[in-house]
């Protein structure tokens, strides 16, 4: 069952939470909405669920319009944050609920809950309460509430923000095969982009209500629409400075580099990331400056430096709206040592070079 | 000398606090130990004293039982079976429909036109004014009074007017309750005479519903909001209906709030005096009219007043206990973490 948000807007009020968000799922797709606080993302899978109206636009469940039907009739499970356990209920009582609701007998809802319980191993807990759980035990209990009701649609609204960090790897996991395993189309909120990247088929990152970009993992890290999307995927982000581009090359006070594309642009913005650059010796390199720390990360050394002259800057996803990062950031070999505040230079590889426009957007040859 | 956990007293402090605290509970309990004794003292013995040891002080005697129990016999009798009626019932209703109302107000997002309420207002003026000038009889003045609201909210539904909101109605119906029932004692009376269920048990329930029913929504309101929200979506995604969710969630997890408040107004039911007094006059009686009945053309009988004060608080006090571990519960409520 896909799940469609066709043009849905929505204002609370006067202010506007999101802007003609378009997005199709695909059946069975794992789709993960991606943003930081305020970015709309809660508010787009709480319309899916019903649970907000739209100020305009159409949800759609497989081919059915939704967005006038009553929650509880569209056939959705959702997992909030806070798990929302009834906390007046065995594990057993909440995974059957939905069951018991719908009608079903004792011994059907006994049996289904039994069989989703084996499936995320709390067959030993159902007669616990949830507040004799621990947080990994009451998110599988969310989990297994949603599961029992086999929904059109899985909505899941950062599950995993609440478990320790260890946990949450494993869960994420979990919950991957889970959903592979099952085949329900899962709409999936988080403001963690590593999640985002491990988990989705595909990623809708949102930023202030307007959709910035929708594709899979690999196409929002290699080639990100636009400079927010850019600075936001990635750890660490991504490189940018603020220059001019003339003569198949980009000019700033830090050095010239080399990209191949023929325009004269008097604002541009070139993006590097830290495992396309080099540190190489500063006499002959594009750009040169000063080491400014080095910090092992285990695989890898990643190096810090202060450029000549230009500042790096850091694209703050509203137009023409820069701030200023403090340094450029390397990737080099985790056997890399260099003594701090030495001169050095770093040369670019010419194919990671992403190129946008004074206001942002992506620059596509 | 031993380094003090923080929170531990000292000796001092700690005989200092508890002589405080020794000291308020002879204050507050004294009074009841002295209505026990009193109850059993002849008449002769209450006004000399004061005596404060039964078989030391003064011989205790039952003749004071005995005349409320066996010579009044019904008397007594029927006052207090009055006052549990009236009592539970008024509470059973207060709390059903002011939980509600606090439900509604808490989860339902209600604005109504500041328009509606004046054009109601002046329907209501003009239905009074039908009554007072006698030219009409009062059933249908309140069909006239009902049909002009209908008829002008219609008529002005598209003029535009400012809205009110949830934080208005909700003040509205506690304010209700700041004004002191007595101010309507007599326009009740005169309400219910035309009706004609003047010392009856109606009468005074419908009296002590409404007005306790403000009490519970302003209790009920602050339980209610302090559940999780997303508790009741979970359940609303889960398929139940609005009706479902607030039996099956809500009320099981305002259950401490809804013993304290049970509990607050049945007391408030149980003790009340001047309403009941208006109401009633032979029939109706309940037990506070019987006590200060006791106070007769002879002077105070303390005595026999102190029988029947005794056992209209036992009642209270069993109750009390039963529901004390739900009640401290209720009003330790802390966050609720679903």
């Amino acid at each position: 069952m896909t799940v469609v948000l066709d043009r849905v807007s929505k204002s609370f009020g006067r202010v506007e939470v999101l802007r003609e968000l378009d997005v199709t799922t695909g059946d069975g797709e794992f789709l993960v909405l991606l943003g930081a606080s305020g970015s709309g993302k809660t508010t787009a899978l709480r319309m899916i669920a019903g649970l907000e109206s739209t100020t305009s636009g159409r949800v759609l469940i497989g081919e059915r319009d939704v967005t006038q039907v009553l929650p509880k009739n569209r056939d959705v499970a959702m997992v909030f944050q806070s798990y929302a356990l009834y906390p007046h209920k065995s594990v057993a009582e909440n995974i059957g609920y939905p069951l018991r609701v719908r009608g079903e007998s004792r011994g059907e809802i006994d049996r289904q809950v039994g069989e989703v319980a084996a499936q995320v191993q709390l067959d030993a807990l159902l007669e616990r309460y949830p507040r004799q759980l621990s947080g990994g035990q009451r998110q599988r209990v969310a989990l297994a509430r949603a599961m029992v009701r086999r929904p059109a649609a899985f909505l899941m609204d950062e599950p995993l923000s609440n478990l320790d960090a260890k946990l949450r790897g494993h869960m994420r996991t979990e919950l991957r095969r889970m959903q592979h395993d099952l085949g329900i189309t899962t709409v999936y909120v988080t403001h963690d982009q590593i999640e985002a990247m491990t988990l989705a088929d595909r990623v809708a990152i949102l930023e202030q209500g307007v959709l910035q970009q929708l594709g899979t993992p690999r196409e929002i890290y290699e080639d990100p629409a636009n400079l927010f999307v850019a600075g936001f995927i990635g750890s660490p982000p991504m490189n940018q400075l603020h220059g001019r581009h003339e003569n198949g090359r980009f000019v700033n006070e830090a050095g010239t580099i080399d990209t191949g594309l023929q325009r004269t642009l008097d604002r541009v913005t070139l993006g590097i990331r830290p495992e396309d650059c080099r540190i190489v010796d500063a006499s002959t390199s594009a750009l040169s400056g000063r080491l400014y720390a080095l910090e092992l990360i285990g695989d890898h050394v990643l190096a810090s430096v202060t450029l000549d002259g230009s500042v790096p800057v850091k694209h703050t996803g509203k137009t023409d709206a820069f701030i200023t990062a403090d340094t450029f950031a390397v990737k080099m070999p985790k056997d890399y040592a260099a003594p701090i505040d030495a001169r050095v230079g770093i040369d670019v590889a010419v194919e990671g070079i992403r190129l946008f426009s004074g206001d942002g957007e992506r620059l596509r040859r | 000398m031993r380094e003090r956990r923080l929170g531990e007293m000292s000796p001092l402090t700690k005989l200092v606090v508890y002589t405080l605290l020794i000291g308020w509970s002879l204050v507050v309990l004294f009074p009841l130990y002295w209505v026990v004794i009193t109850s059993v003292k002849l008449p002769g013995q209450v006004g000399d004293g004061p005596d404060y040891l039964p078989f030391i002080d003064f011989m205790p005697s039952l003749h004071a039982w005995r005349y409320i129990f066996v010579d009044l016999g019904s008397d007594t009798f029927r006052p207090y079976l009055n006052s549990l009626i009236i009592a539970s019932t008024s509470t059973v209703l207060a709390m059903s429909v002011g939980a509600c109302a606090a439900y509604a107000l808490a989860r339902l997002h209600f604005r109504p036109r500041l328009l509606s309420i004046v054009l109601f207002l002046v329907a209501l003026g003009i239905g009074v004014w039908m009554i007072g000038s006698g030219l009409v009889g009062w059933p249908i003045a309140a069909a006239s009074g009902l049909a002009i609201f209908v008829i002008s909210v219609l008529a002005l539904s598209r003029v535009r007017s400012p809205r009110l909101g949830n934080a208005d109605i909700l003040f509205w119906v506690i304010s209700q309750r700041i004004l002191p029932p007595v101010v309507a004692a007599l326009p009740i009376y005169i309400m219910f005479q035309q009706i004609g269920i003047l010392d009856t048990h109606l009468a005074i329930i419908l009296t002590y519903t409404t007005v306790n029913m403000p009490i519970v929504v302003w209790l009920m309101y602050d339980f209610f909001a302090s559940i999780p929200i997303d508790i009741e979506e979970s359940a609303e995604l889960d398929g139940a209906s609005r009706f479902r969710i607030f039996r099956e969630m809500v009320l099981p997890l305002a259950k401490p709030g809804l013993a304290a408040t049970s509990l607050l107004v049945l007391i408030l039911s149980w003790n009340e005096y001047l309403l009941a007094l208006f109401l009633s006059t032979a029939k109706a009686q309940t037990i506070p009219l019987l006590v200060a009945a006791q106070n007769a053309t002879r002077g105070p009988q303390w005595w026999y007043m102190s029988v029947l004060i005794v056992i209209m608080i036992v009642p209270v006090v069993l109750l009390t206990i039963l529901l004390q571990r739900l009640i401290a519960k209720g009003l330790l409520l802390g966050a609720v973490k679903g």
